[in-house]
């Protein structure tokens, strides 16, 4: 029978390599251990063909040493430059695989051993036995136990080499668990997670996440700050040693205790071990100890504080939260003078405080002293500043010089991965292509847009942005086969004195399809829509697709569909961080009405304040996404009208109708849309319901009222949002997501009433009821006399009731008529 | 829609006098068959516009839309329902409606008898009291069958009308109708105007498109740039892979502590050696969590080193992998020892309540459980003991309902000489109550 295991039997030896013993080689422990040292030596001097060379004699000792084997791939990938990611990647993966091989085999054979003793043993409770099937632990969380198959650092320079190849998904899936799973990870390599943990998730847009990172960081790592004004770390540390002891004594006294368990009479011995009270607090949680083992190289404690008042910045910038950023970037800026990041991040706060020239003066003082990567950075910045001061020719050309500045670099040094994070030029061809939209050039523009899609394709405001393009280059006449929307009357006159006649513009006044050649199958069954042929395949061709309407409506419904991918998510993610506030809030008023310390107070503000922030930045995401989601379902129904498909058209401004929180203007397009859709497919009647409800709407309210509804929509933030008071170059720039102020003017007020009056003119008219057409159509006409569909209008309804001098008269009292008399040269006849 | 020598060419087809049929015959010469449709709408511009044609004119331009698809069997005339609304057109010419009604019926019987008049002939020999005019409704009623069903249109299309305008540039008092017009080698007059020539122009400029009734379809409006649209550039931060320092790193520390632990798993370790496994692990935080303990085994580490496992899990309380340890704990048998590292959990850092819940639980069923007498009565006690101390310190609440029950279970106990115990444990509770 198998006793207990007292020195009978060897425990398993862990690792290989490790097992000098093990070989039959004789080098003792020692020097195996010392070149390890000189090998680590060595690359962090960078010197890395030494460092290989030590490594590979090291590797003579066991060939297969997953450790090994990683540390020789990441000294050859430094070695070349770090322009091979792939083998690393490859070698990273083999390298854990066989880790989590040899960590199955020794827990079995772990297993093997207690298994075998507890068999034996007879003071056991009977349980053990049982479960030891049951509650089988994954080898997964096994490996974890075992410090010599330990994947935590392969796992993490996986992750580090998909985040600069910008794969951020991937490298998160990898990352999560490891930030599950922290505590077990040694502490150089615990920052290093949390640290890009913290840039992962602040590029992806997943700002709850990043504050829970910090907040982590400030708890774990906080001895590593150099004491400032509210450290809460340093009476704990004190604390420690005592209570280290008082355990030693307690065990001592309890140890003694126990011994005499088995005898009955010796109640008062056995249960005075339970009557353990609360004096005896060995303290919760107990704070890491700073006697971290002599390997590891600890990053020196400014670096960490500089970092952590960084992501910081970043956090609170993203939440438009500028008092607290300006706080946090003051600090930065104490700790270091000269980083370019904490210089950047100052200027982006200037230029959300809309202090322009501060910025710009920030900026051009870091050109001098940037390398060509950073100076392309800078430039793009200083785009962004002009574009906002609307000086359109600079901004342009500062995107030009940027992507010149990244095409120069690029083609200096080979490829490289570091050379591949640091380009921005897809980012930057984007902000070009806002710039030419916003200036009125879309066809420039949705070129830059679709080389920005490789990169931006997950984003729905790009999508949309494509199919604003096509819109623009529709209003301005650049699209091939449509027509577009006249501003002025032309007619033509033909014949002469008695025979003479006008002819007016015949068929529809609105944009339409002309040419049957964009092929869409107009059936309007529910099937789908059919792309035409090599449509779908111009995002693997690399050619850029020719603008149209039928493009836009595709565009629109990539949009919608990441939309809706996204909105569930978001969700979530807004209530959590609304819970988390709740709490917070909670937890700051009782401890208020406790009276509560000093010292816990800087950190609980602190903590208030991420959460806040991550509170305004999910909030504010869920109105953007509301607002845009109208605007694509006014665009696709304007473009599904153009294209000639009511019925779908009729089902988007339905939608938008159906929208919560639909602004004016847009409630105006949904009824003005579903009424024409209406029109086209023969219910004119229904139309007419669509267009009275608009018509009641618009007025009840004063003409004014489009302001308000602007406001509404505009960027609302807890503490403090809108620019700074001392913002000079007051271009006011309204970050609303309603409308630029022109567009919107027509659809509110004067403009609106008769639209939606000539429009009416148009169903009483379709309907028959010549009385109602007449009436509205002089309203609308001396509404706005300067209208060419309003004196269209009122011709018709003058034709329709047979009165032609009448509809003549109007035509020649018409201002804006333009003429062209049709004298060809018919010799034949004289 | 035609070109000019196309148009000339129309009009020259309509001109003539001639026989009805011939006029056909010089149609179809002059255009091929393709075009004829073309044609034919050009034809019908003409005749919407009412005075544009001379009456023969008209009278040839219809009876050419009848004959050409007279013959096209199946399908029907596509241009029967506009011959059927000028058959019946109240405000057209007497002679007119008679010739298009001729020719409707003339479609049944196939007869041919106006094909070799002219327009001419027919307009002067007609006599209006020798033909019935029917109405609209019994046009469309009779020849319903030549009809094609009612095309699905928008409503605008329903609704447009002719967009040409006459205007005539005249002065006033003028009388259009009068005859002193357009006859050939008269004085050209003021006004006079040439009808081939409006004619030719007509077809040249307009489409079928009629003027539908206008509708204002107005854009979306423009979308500003977003919050953070424009992209700033920052710098990322430059990560540097790591070294594994693990590798061939001297791991012997860590051996003697797992060999330490793998001893505490099968039997008491002795208090020099329970010291050393405290100190190495307070050296290194990480340390606990390589040493070989899993949730698995922390039955046996409980049951042999009580003390041990509480300073274990304490370090072990930031870990996710604590949930486990305490399901163990849980789940093991209630014991001395058990209950003593519950004990001191409690009173040294927060516990889930409801793994506290549960542990009572457990204790209630253990002690209705047991079937030794002696076991039974030892575990009550223990159990009385435990919960005062637990309400001492306030880790539970001395009423509720768990407690309660507890009580109610070891009450039965009272005559085994146990309610001293139960007494303290009850006194305790209801101290806490008030």
């Amino acid at each position: 029978m198998d006793g207990d295991g007292d020195g009978s039997k060897e425990p398993p030896q862990p690792g290989a390599a490790a097992s000098a013993a093990a070989s039959e080689d004789t080098r003792p422990q020692s020097t195996v251990a010392g070149l390890a040292k000189e090998a680590a030596q060595l690359f962090h001097s960078r010197s890395y063909q030494g460092c290989l060379l030590i490594l590979h004699q090291l590797q003579l000792h066991n060939d297969e040493d997953p450790k090994v084997r990683h540390n020789i791939a990441v000294a050859e990938y430094y070695r070349d430059g770090c322009t091979n990611p792939q083998k690393l990647l490859e070698v990273l993966s083999q390298v854990k695989a066989r880790n989590e091989e040899l960590a199955r085999a020794a827990e079995e054979q772990q297993e093997g051993n207690s298994s075998a003793s507890t068999s034996g043993s007879t003071n056991s409770t009977g349980g053990n036995g049982g479960l030891s099937s049951a509650t089988r632990t994954n080898s997964v969380d096994v490996v974890a136990y075992m410090e010599d198959y330990d994947t935590s650092i392969p796992n993490l320079n996986n992750a580090m080499i998909m985040y600069h190849l910008q794969r951020y998904a991937a490298a998160m899936s990898i990352l999560e668990p490891l930030y599950r799973n922290i505590e077990p990870i040694d502490e150089a390599a615990a920052l290093r997670v949390c640290l890009l943990m913290l840039d992962i998730t602040l590029a992806s847009g997943q700002p709850g996440k990043a504050a829970e990172v910090l907040q982590y960081m400030e708890k774990a790592f906080g001895y590593l700050l150099p004491p400032t004004e509210a450290s809460s770390t340093a009476p704990t540390l004190a604390s420690s040693t005592p209570e280290t002891e008082s355990l030693i004594a307690n065990t001592e006294q309890t140890l003694a205790r126990t011994a005499s368990d088995e005898v009955l009479e010796e109640d008062s011995f056995t249960l005075g071990s339970l009557e353990v009270d609360s004096s005896q607090n060995l303290g919760s949680r107990a704070p890491i100890t700073p006697a971290i083992a002599a390997r590891e190289k600890p990053i020196p404690p400014v670096d960490v504080k500089l970092l952590l008042h960084l992501y910081r910045v970043r956090l609170f910038l993203s939440a438009r939260n500028l008092k607290a950023s300006k706080r946090e970037i003051k600090s930065a800026l104490n700790l270091s003078r000269e980083n370019m990041t904490a210089l950047l991040l100052k200027a982006q706060l200037e230029y959300c405080r809309g202090n322009y020239r501060k910025a710009i003066k920030q900026l051009t003082l870091c050109i001098g002293r940037a390398d060509p990567g950073m100076r392309g950075m800078l430039l793009s910045n200083l785009g962004c500043i002009h574009h906002r001061l609307r000086k359109d020719q600079t901004a342009a050309l500062y995107f030009r010089k940027a992507l010149q500045a990244f095409a120069i670099s690029e083609r200096r040094e080979p490829l490289s991965v570091l050379g591949f994070s640091q380009d921005r030029s897809l980012s930057i061809i984007y902000n070009a292509g806002l710039q030419q939209l916003s200036c009125g050039n879309p066809i420039l523009a949705s070129r830059c847009f679709q080389e920005a899609a490789a990169l931006y394709y997950n984003r729905p405001l790009l999508w949309l942005r494509l199919a604003e393009c096509c819109i623009v280059a529709l209003e301005k006449g650049l699209l091939e086969n449509t027509t577009t929307t006249k501003s002025e009357v032309k007619v033509t006159v033909v014949g002469e004195g008695a025979w003479r006649r006008v002819v007016l513009p015949g068929g529809s006044l609105n944009p339409t399809v002309v040419n049957g050649a964009l092929v869409l199958k107009v059936d309007e069954s529910e099937g789908d829509v059919q792309i035409p042929d090599g449509g779908e395949k111009w995002f693997v061709s690399g050619k850029s697709h020719k603008l149209s309407l039928s493009f836009a409506i595709q565009c629109l419904q990539i949009a919608t569909c990441l939309f809706d991918r996204c909105d569930a998510k978001a969700a979530e993610a807004a209530a959590e961080a609304a819970v988390a506030l709740a709490e917070v809030k909670d937890a700051d008023d009782t401890q208020s009405s406790k009276g509560g310390g000093a010292s816990p107070k800087g950190e609980a503000k602190d903590t208030k304040s991420l959460v806040a922030a991550v509170a305004a930045i999910e909030e504010h995401k869920m109105h953007e996404t509301a607002a845009l989601r109208m605007w694509a379902l006014a665009a696709l129904s304007y473009c599904q009208l153009g294209v000639g498909h009511p019925l779908r058209a009729l089902r988007s401004a339905e939608e938008l109708l159906r929208q919560t929180s639909c602004a004016r203007p847009y409630m105006l397009l949904g009824h003005m849309y579903a009424a024409e859709a209406l029109c086209q497919l023969e219910r004119p009647q229904e139309a007419l319901e669509h267009l009275s409800t608009c018509l009641n709407e618009t007025t009840a309210e004063p003409t004014n009222a489009g302001a308000e509804d602007e406001s509404n929509l505009k960027w609302k933030s807890g503490d403090n949002s809108e620019a700074s008071v001392d913002g000079e170059d007051g271009a006011t720039y309204t970050v609303g997501a309603l409308g630029d102020a022109a567009s919107v003017a027509r659809l509110t007020g004067t403009n609106a009433r008769a639209s939606l009056y000539i429009n009416l003119v148009a169903v009483y008219a379709m309907q028959g009821n010549l009385q109602e057409a007449h009436r509205l159509a002089q309203l609308a006409l001396t509404m706005s006399p300067a209208n060419p569909t309003a004196m269209l209008a009122a011709v018709y309804v003058e034709l329709k009731l047979e009165r032609k001098e009448s509809a003549l008269t109007l035509l020649k009292q018409y201002r804006h008529l333009c003429v062209v008399s049709s004298s060809k040269g018919l010799s034949q006849y004289d | 829609m035609l070109s000019t020598g196309e148009t000339a060419a129309l009009l020259a087809v309509l001109g003539d006098e001639r026989s009805l049929d011939s006029h056909v015959s010089a149609f179809t010469l002059t255009f091929k068959r393709q075009q004829h449709f073309k044609a034919c709408c050009c034809l019908i511009l003409l005749l919407e516009d009412r005075r544009l044609l001379k009456q023969t004119q008209r009278l040839v331009a219809f009876y050419i839309l009848f004959e050409l698809y007279r013959g096209e069997q199946p399908s029907t005339n596509p241009f029967m329902s506009f011959l059927i609304d000028a058959a019946s057109n109240e405000a057209a010419d007497k002679a007119e409606r008679a010739f298009l009604q001729i020719l409707l019926m003339s479609l049944n019987n196939n007869s041919k008898e106006l094909s070799m008049k002219s327009a001419n002939e027919f307009i002067s020999t007609f006599d209006p009291s020798a033909h019935k005019l029917l109405s609209g409704e019994a046009l469309k009623s009779r020849y319903a069958d030549k009809l094609p069903p009612e095309p699905r249109m928008s409503s605008f299309k329903k609704a447009s009308i002719s967009n040409t305008i006459p205007d005539p540039d005249v002065p006033p008092g003028y009388d259009l109708d009068s005859p002193e017009h357009g006859v050939p080698g008269g004085v050209a007059q003021l006004g006079a105007g040439n009808r081939e020539a409006a004619a030719a122009a007509l077809i040249q400029t307009s489409s079928l498109n009629g003027l539908e009734p206008p509708w204002v379809r107005p854009a979306p409006p423009r979308l500003p740039p977003q919050q953070g649209e424009m992209i700033w550039q920052i710098p990322d931060t430059q990560h540097e892979l790591l070294w594994d320092y693990g590798m061939c790193a001297d791991t012997s520390r860590g051996a003697s502590i797992r060999e330490l632990i793998n001893r505490a798993l099968k039997g008491a370790l002795a208090p020099a050696q329970q010291k050393k496994v405290l100190l190495e692990l307070e050296a290194d935080p990480k340390l606990v969590y390589h040493c070989g303990l899993t949730p698995r085994r922390l039955p046996e580490l409980v049951e042999n080193n009580p003390l041990l496992a509480v300073e274990v899990l304490l370090k072990l309380m930031n870990s996710n992998q604590i949930t486990d340890y305490f399901k163990m704990l849980v789940n093991m048998d209630i014991s001395l020892h058990s209950m003593e590292v519950v004990n001191r959990l409690t009173t040294a850092v927060d516990l889930p309540t409801e793994f506290v819940h549960m542990y009572i639980t457990n204790c209630i069923s253990s002690c209705e459980n047991i079937k030794d007498k002696y076991l039974q009565n030892r575990l009550v006690r223990l159990v009385c003991v435990f919960l005062q101390s637990l309400i001492r310190n306030k880790i539970i609440n001395g009423t509720c309902l768990l407690v309660i029950n507890l009580h109610a279970v070891l009450v039965r106990f009272v005559a085994a000489r146990l309610h001293k115990w139960i007494v303290a444990s009850l006194r305790d509770s209801l101290s806490c109550a008030r």
